[in-house]
């Protein structure tokens, strides 16, 4: 099992959020994180990025307990998305996935795979600021797999796609699910969940 | 450590490829050329001598008056005549009026300017001419005394030298107090400047979002660390070019007019005999040259590269403790109305010392000046300050050690502000 989240807890004051939460998400496997608004799917995934720390439970990586080295295992697309406005658009991406561990020519290469798969490779010199809304969603999505995680986790990755867009999107997280990625998807889009989620949380 | 480099080498790149780098770059030593050659270019063109109308009324100066290089007299029978010629005449510049005098010593001279208010430097060499004349009248008509007599009188003097006990050698304390002053002057103002560019830089990647995305990649720790340390090279980068592009820069302008610095060098030197002449203004020479050989004496009597090694080290220690506690605050505050405030507070330190200045350099090895230079906080300002007049090496390590641990403190607080305030 790549990722085991087990009786997680957690709670912002007198809050408790996430109370004794517990499931598994193997490769492959689309988990859905179903909830309403303020249910703690922000929560659960800042958990498993470690960006929070559990109050108690345990989260299991591989086996093993989640450490900051798994870290770079793991692709991760917030909710907020969050570009550098003077960086170019491919500079971006390579320096994201040298920051998850890849060298420069591995991450230039997986980079630019990337941008022409996505129809994105004329962006590549482009700075970020002059990028519209869903180009940057785009190139967010890129620096989010380029380094070819075991683990994605996506925050609401439809939002800000068109129609088109989003079915490409679409079609790609299907395509590393089937690769093997295992993926933990929070959407408020349920035409999408059901297509995608091999199975599904509740919140 | 591999991740630093990267978020290090970015920040880095970064700061140089913004055309703000490059224009501050190149026009801050374009500036410092500029306040260089000015002046010499301005004297340069003022070099056409003023035309003054003497109207002399006490019969005292008109005599003995002569022109000068700067200022050519022409003596005048009536304020009457001089108002006409300078109205007529555009080559006429001002009108020096020397009223009948009431008293034995005239007390009062108007000097009409023709555009109102009179350069400073006319208004001073006149001043200078009426004084030596009065004085040198009132010598040999009160006192009988010859005006070459009194100047070597007059010239004769002790000059008290500060030696230190053991080795002998020259103090040359006034120009330690200065080099002390400056220095620290310009600590507090380099880590004001380059700690704000880190400031900044925080302030975007919270602004931007980016925070998150970066520290599901990396401890926050290693974030603040590879912003701090590339924001300090792109800086140390900066003052390289700053020096070497502002040296050029005078190079080039020296070589492209060397008779104009030739000429403001004898220029200089002529000024200090303007009002006086013969004996006394080589006697003028002679003690003014003696105060710029002490000078540079006491310059060379400190041990600069040493001076410039640990102004590096303490720029380094306060840049990396002030940068990450701005880090830090920048994490923390949500709006740029409170960011002010709390950023005098937090620097309010280094100010505190820079205006100690003067208890410090009274007693560079006294109980406030140790104190201050053991406090991380004040350091760089403090180590600085006593640096000219010798500072023990043991005060110095000290000082080094406690700021390293103060930023190893600082950028943990850094980190965990980081993590708390931008991403949790």
């Amino acid at each position: 099992m790549l990722l085991e989240v087990q009786e997680i807890s957690k709670s912002y004051g007198s809050q408790r959020v996430l109370d004794g939460l517990s499931f598994t998400a193997d490769s492959g496997e689309v988990v859905g994180i179903l909830g309403a608004n303020g249910a703690g799917k922000t929560t659960l995934l800042r958990l498993v990025t470690r960006l929070l720390v559990p109050d108690s439970g345990t989260l299991l990586f591989d086996g093993h307990p989640l450490c900051q080295d798994d870290l770079a295992q793991i692709g991760y697309l917030p909710e907020e998305r969050g570009l550098y406005r003077h960086m170019r658009a491919g500079e971006q991406v390579v320096y994201l996935a040298r920051l998850k561990g890849l060298s420069h020519r591995d991450a230039e290469a997986n980079a630019r795979q990337w941008f022409d798969r996505l129809g994105a490779a004329d962006w590549w010199s482009r700075p970020v600021s002059r990028l519209s809304k869903g180009m940057q969603q785009k190139v967010q999505f890129i620096a989010t797999v380029a380094h070819s995680p075991r683990l994605l986790i996506l925050d609401e990755p439809f939002s800000g796609f068109d129609r088109d867009n989003a079915a490409l999107l679409q079609r790609e997280i299907q395509r590393l699910s089937a690769d093997g990625t295992a993926i933990l998807l929070s959407t408020h889009n349920s035409e999408a969940a059901t297509a995608l989620c091999t199975k599904t949380v509740q919140l | 450590m591999k991740k630093i480099f990267v978020i290090i080498s970015r920040e880095y790149r970064l700061r140089l490829r913004r055309p703000a780098f490059w224009v501050l770059t190149l026009l801050v030593p374009l500036l410092l050329a500029a306040l260089y050659a000015i002046p010499v270019i301005a004297a340069h063109r003022n070099a056409e001598p003023a035309v003054v109308l003497l109207v002399d009324e006490t019969d005292l100066f008109r005599p003995s008056i002569t022109s000068t290089e700067s200022v050519t007299y022409i003596a005048m029978p009536t304020l009457d005549h001089a108002r006409q010629r300078l109205a007529d005449d555009e080559g006429v510049d001002a009108i020096l009026h020397i009223p009948q005098r009431q008293t034995t010593i005239p007390r009062d001279a108007f000097l009409y300017h023709r555009d109102g208010t009179p350069p400073p430097a006319l208004m001073r060499q006149v001043d200078n001419t009426l004084q030596v004349l009065l004085r040198n009248a009132v010598l040999e008509d009160v006192y009988q005394v010859e005006p070459s007599v009194y100047h070597s009188v007059e010239s004769t003097t002790l000059h008290l030298h500060a030696r230190d006990a053991l080795s002998g050698r020259d103090s040359f304390a006034e120009v330690k107090t200065v080099m002390a002053t400056v220095l620290a002057a310009l600590m507090v103002l380099a880590l004001i400047v380059f700690g704000i560019q880190v400031m900044r830089s925080v302030q975007e990647e919270k602004a931007t979002r980016v925070a998150e995305v970066v520290a599901s990649s990396v401890k926050p720790v290693q974030l603040m660390v590879g912003k701090v340390a590339g924001v300090a090279l792109a800086a140390v980068s900066q003052l390289v070019l700053w020096v070497l592009l502002t040296a050029a820069a005078i190079g080039l302008i020296q070589h492209a007019a060397p008779t104009l610095f030739d000429q403001a060098r004898s220029q200089q030197e002529a000024s200090l005999s303007v009002a006086t002449k013969g004996a006394e203004a080589t006697a003028q020479y002679d003690t003014a040259v003696p105060l710029v050989d002490e000078a540079l004496q006491g310059l060379t009597a400190i041990n600069l590269p040493l001076v410039a090694s640990l102004f590096a080290l303490f720029f380094l220690l306060g840049y990396l403790l002030y940068g990450s506690l701005l880090a830090a605050l920048a994490a923390r505050l949500d709006s740029d109305a409170d960011a002010l405030q709390w950023v005098l507070l937090l620097l309010s330190p280094l100010l505190v010392t820079l205006l100690l200045t003067p208890l410090i350099l009274n007693a560079p090895g006294g109980t406030l000046a140790a104190w201050l230079t053991a406090i991380p906080f004040t350091a760089p300002v403090a180590v600085l300050q006593r640096l000219p007049f010798g500072i023990g090496i043991g005060d110095v390590a000290l000082a080094a050690l406690l700021m390293a641990v103060a930023f190893g403190a600082a950028a943990l607080l850094a980190a965990r502000s980081y993590k708390r305030h931008l991403v949790g």
